[in-house]
């Protein structure tokens, strides 16, 4: 099991979280908390980075649909990039990357 | 400063006793020096036979009564008396009637007046006390020890409490524990659901005793209802309602309703008989103030147990309902069908998994579903549950695999849409299975965001059925794959969960390569064995680590019995 690590950056307007580690049952909630903290101040766009991410479960998922949605009620754009591997399959088996574009 | 009290005067109150032998004869000052007068401490000389040769009003105020040129006896003060007689002790503490009441007086011998400053003619064998009013002091003391007592009490009652989480239990330590500190007899009266349970404990009375009766006795007392509501008004009938809902005999005396502060839950009452904390104690009285602080505090605690026990005793209630009703489903004895399927849900969550699966027997086609639901426990089996049921119930509409997905994807959407709720998911594999006749078997498929089935055909080969769609519902416009497989004699095709492919060893995931891998050795096994040596491979994959669930579904043609 790797930690899940999050970093919040502001760049001209856009909210970009990067994430690393694992992303699961028992680490999903602070990467909730960290999407509702970086929209409570609603950017232009909200990026969350999964390039270090290691392992994305179901609850993962959630809470990447769950950012998506939020973002998009906020106004902001919503855009997930860097998947690689297991969480890159997960994302595609799910049919989310075509969601998230 | 209490010393201070009484007439800083002399002698106003002064009635000359029978002179003394001993007696000093010096008029003035007829009581000692006037350097003593002011002094905040009493100081009185005595002569060898015990006569007071000297007193400031100090000591006056002190020991009253006391009077310059008379013997000190035991009207004054016995310990005094004694002491100089006997010349022992050093000091002594002694409590002396006032008019004002009870005085702690603390007396201590001196070192004797003999040079300065003189007292009048101080002799050889004077003894000199200094008396000190402690009665401050004791006051302090006892209401140390009693904020103590009443400290150690209610840590006491904390520790008994805590953790218990069984009502019953909870219920009869609730009212043990008032028993004597509080009242010579509590009664606790708890309704939780439609049950009323009552806890008397009594002085003397051994253990606690503990009844039941029906919500619906309660009509019977209704200034017991009343308390149980936090309406204390209709005390006097306590009692006797008491003995009808226990059934056993009331108490003589006062009884006094503590409702217990719970939200939700349950509702509670202590009644108590003999209360060491009246209704309504006096607002200038500190001790009785303390007690009923005392008293509001046990309660406090007695509903925190109470609620936390409640709470439990609901939750796994729940739990064991939820088990029962999500354990995996017996597999169906189809004709024309075999059936097998292995469950193992992850560690430490109650045995309630994100992971299901259903089997339903039809006339013509058995339909099945395979899927996994985010998250663990509670909050999954709810899930899961609702997937289920909505499954059951739409497949009756619907029995087209490709149709009935969508529907369960709406269905799901506008459950959780109307609770505003997070979103909430699910992947699944579902379909039917028809017998043709000819000993093959007809499969329909559909998938949402869940790993595609796989066929293992009698020669070893495994194909990946390919068929896609999304998750189910998490997005109203979603797509979901449909596709059919012919199941030739011996052939089955496996649906599993993500935890199979997703079990982490030592060093990586078990992945989709090592389950095809692993499959062709069961070839032509019983779809049972299959999934019994699967998931044996995935546990030695494993090597002891923990899990996510692991669920499979193998639908197989069965070979011909010839």
């Amino acid at each position: 099991m790797t930690e899940l690590i999050i970093r919040t950056e502001r760049t001209d307007g856009h909210a970009v979280v990067t994430v690393g580690g694992d992303l699961d049952y028992d680490s999903h909630g602070r990467l909730d908390d960290a999407v509702g903290a970086a929209l409570d101040d609603p950017p232009a766009g909200l990026v969350v980075d999964l390039a270090a991410v290691t392992y994305c479960d179901s609850c993962g998922l959630r809470v990447l649909l769950g950012a998506h949605r939020r973002a998009t009620e906020a106004g902001a754009t919503f855009l997930l990039r860097g998947a690689q591997g297991q969480p890159a399959r997960a994302l595609k088996l799910t049919g989310l990357d075509e969601v998230f574009g | 400063m209490e010393g201070r009290r009484g007439a800083p005067t002399r002698d106003a109150t002064r009635v000359p006793g029978p002179p003394s032998p001993a007696a000093p004869v010096t008029p003035a000052p007829p009581d000692g020096p006037a350097l003593l007068e002011g002094f905040e401490e009493g100081v009185v000389v005595c002569d060898r036979a015990g006569v007071v040769r000297a007193a400031n009003p100090a000591a006056r105020t002190l020991l009253p009564g006391l009077r310059v040129g008379e013997v000190v006896d035991v009207a004054h003060c016995e310990v005094l008396a004694r002491a100089v007689r006997d010349g022992v002790p050093e000091g002594f503490e002694a409590v002396v009637e006032h008019p004002g009441g009870e005085r702690h007086v603390r007396g201590r011998r001196g070192p004797g007046l003999g040079t300065s400053p003189p007292p009048p003619e101080p002799q050889d064998g004077d003894s000199t006390w200094y008396l000190r009013d402690v009665t401050g002091e004791h006051a302090r003391t006892d209401t140390l020890l009693a904020a103590q007592e009443r400290a150690a009490f209610l840590a006491e009652a904390g520790r008994a409490l805590h953790g218990v989480l069984h009502l019953d239990r909870t219920a009869r330590r609730v009212v043990a524990l008032a028993v004597p500190r509080l009242a010579a007899g509590a009664t606790l009266v708890l309704r939780h659901d439609d049950t009323v349970t009552w806890a008397r404990a009594e002085l003397g009375g051994g253990r606690p005793r503990l009844g039941r009766v029906g919500a619906a006795d309660l009509a019977r007392v209704p200034a017991l209802t009343a308390a149980l509501t936090g309406d204390e008004s209709l005390g006097p009938w306590l009692a006797d309602e008491l003995a009808t809902l226990t059934g056993l005999g009331a108490r003589p005396g006062p009884v006094r309703a503590c409702p217990v502060p719970i939200t939700g839950v349950v509702e509670a009452v202590v009644v108590l008989a003999d209360p060491r904390s009246a209704d309504a104690p006096a607002r200038d009285d500190p001790l009785a103030a303390a007690e009923e602080d005392l008293l509001t505090s046990y309660v406090a605690r007695a509903g925190t147990a109470l609620a936390a026990a409640a709470l439990h005793e609901e939750q796994a209630h729940l739990g064991a309902v939820l088990q029962e009703s999500l354990a995996a489903p017996r597999l169906p004895a189809t004709p024309g069908i075999a059936w097998g399927a292995a469950y193992r849900p992850a560690r430490e969550t109650m045995r309630v998994g994100g992971d299901f699966y259903e089997v339903a027997q039809g006339a013509e086609r058995s339909a099945f579903l395979l899927g996994d639901v985010c998250g663990k426990g509670i909050e999954a089996a709810v899930l899961s549950g609702r997937v289920r049921q909505s499954w059951h119930a739409l497949r009756l509409l619907e029995d087209r695999p490709g149709r009935l997905l969508p529907l369960l994807n709406t269905a799901l959407l506008d459950a959780v849409a109307t609770r505003d709720e997070s979103p909430r998911f699910a992947t699944m594999v579902l379909g039917d299975a028809r017998p043709v006749g000819d000993g093959t078997v007809e499969l329909r498929l559909a998938t949402g965001g869940h790993p595609p089935p796989l066929v293992l055909r009698t020669t070893g080969e495994v194909e990946t059925v390919a068929v896609s769609g999304m998750l189910v519902g998490g997005i109203r416009e979603a797509r979901f794959g449909e596709a059919e497989v012919l199941l030739r004699p011996g052939d089955v095709c496996l649906l599993y969960s993500d935890g199979v492919v997703e079990a982490r060893g030592p060093g990586d995931f078990f992945g989709e390569e090592r389950l095809a891998a692993a499959l062709p050795r069961c070839a032509g096994a019983p779809a049972a064995v299959l999934c019994e040596q699967l998931e044996q491979t995935v546990v030695s994959w494993l090597d002891g680590h923990d899990h996510d669930d692991v669920a499979m579904l193998a639908i197989q043609a069965p070979r011909s019995e010839a």
